[in-house]
């Protein structure tokens, strides 16, 4: 009977190994999609100078947190071509963008909603309840002197010279330093949540494949004795 | 070529027959109404195909269970069993593998 060579055996092994990764890859992936489906609750709104801190990369912690801020408007901008969710309704708006000066001297860009036809005029202290965002990494629009091409503090760090806290909030109330509060057409402020294709069991099917496949491999070296010489198909 | 040994080619042909038509059925099903509704077009409708992702993946062991068992079976060559364990991924190409098999069947029975 003729000799299995060694680096067969090698090879078949090596295969395995990575097929059974792939499996646990494909576990993993199943887990994280388990994961993002449980429903965490919400934590409370806590000030944002305790989620963040300017010049400094956002948390991966504070990312979809509450935040208080309290401030006031000290420059507006327009972001064209967002899509946002609003009542339910995927939509692709321009957005009223505002960089709020905080009362700790740092400043945070704020999405109030979507960009009304006129203009208003907000002077003063104003207070916003929002969820804090990581920044957007991808451009949505054309680059133009008045407008944001994505929501990026990146973008302003050279029209003021406030430091800067990373991402960016949207606002989900705004009230004066009186309590009044303050309307506009704001956008939906859900969790975001990252992105795995697929679904649970599909991956879990995977996982049978890849450890079936790694079975198969192993048993390749053995394929010519295992298998029944007296037939002969062409 | 003995009675038994052609029973049992025929047994495991008959098996790989099956599951090569199903993993055709739903390989077309996958590549042609799944993936575009996903990607492509009529995106809204994904959601009533969601299924046939699923079930491909957790019949499509069986398929290679099928089709490794009838190549040990039909002393093929392990470069073929390689080919005929992934005709069960691409559309069509299990139903080629399906008629082969029945092709190099019918005239290994015609011979023996």
């Amino acid at each position: 009977m003729k000799r299995t060579s060694p680096i067969s055996f090698v090879v078949a092994i090596a295969l395995s190994i990575l097929c059974i990764f792939l499996g646990f890859w494909q576990l993993n992936r199943a887990a994280d999609l388990k994961r993002i489906k449980e429903v965490k609750p919400e934590a409370p709104a806590v000030a944002i100078e305790k989620l963040a801190k300017p010049n400094t990369n956002l948390d991966g912690e504070s990312v979809n947190r509450l935040a208080i801020l309290n401030g006031s408007y000290v420059q507006e901008f327009r972001a064209p071509n967002q899509e946002v969710l609003i009542g339910g309704l995927k939509k692709k708006e321009t957005l009223e963008v505002r960089l709020m000066k905080l009362q700790s001297g740092s400043a945070i860009l704020v999405v109030r909603g979507v960009q009304p036809i006129n203009n208003q005029s907000l002077t003063g202290e104003i207070r916003v309840v929002g969820r804090l965002y990581p920044r957007q990494s991808s451009d949505v629009a054309e680059n133009t002197a008045e407008s944001l091409t994505r929501i990026d503090p990146a973008l302003v760090v050279g029209q003021t010279k406030l430091n800067l806290i990373d991402g960016y909030v949207v606002a989900v109330k705004e009230s004066t330093a009186m309590g009044e509060s303050i309307a506009t057409e704001r956008i939906s402020a859900e969790r975001q949540m990252p992105k795995v294709a697929g679904f649970y069991w599909q991956h879990i099917t995977y996982v049978g494949i890849w450890w079936l496949f790694a079975l198969l491999v192993l048993l390749a070296p053995f394929y010519d004795r295992l298998r029944d010489r007296k037939v002969r198909v062409r | 070529m003995a009675k038994d040994q052609l029973k049992s080619l025929e047994d495991a042909m008959r098996l790989f027959r099956v599951m090569a038509i199903w993993c055709g059925v739903m390989s077309l099903l996958l590549w042609f109404v799944n993936v575009p509704t996903h990607y492509f077009f009529l995106k809204s409708y994904h959601h009533y195909f969601v299924w046939v992702a699923l079930v491909h993946g957790f019949t499509y062991p069986i398929y290679v269970l099928a089709a490794f068992n009838y190549c040990l079976k039909a002393n093929k060559s392990f470069t073929n069993t390689i080919l005929f364990i992934l005709a069960g991924t691409l559309p069509i190409a299990s139903f080629v593998a399906e008629r082969k098999a029945v092709r190099e069947f019918n005239a290994l029975k015609a011979s023996s």
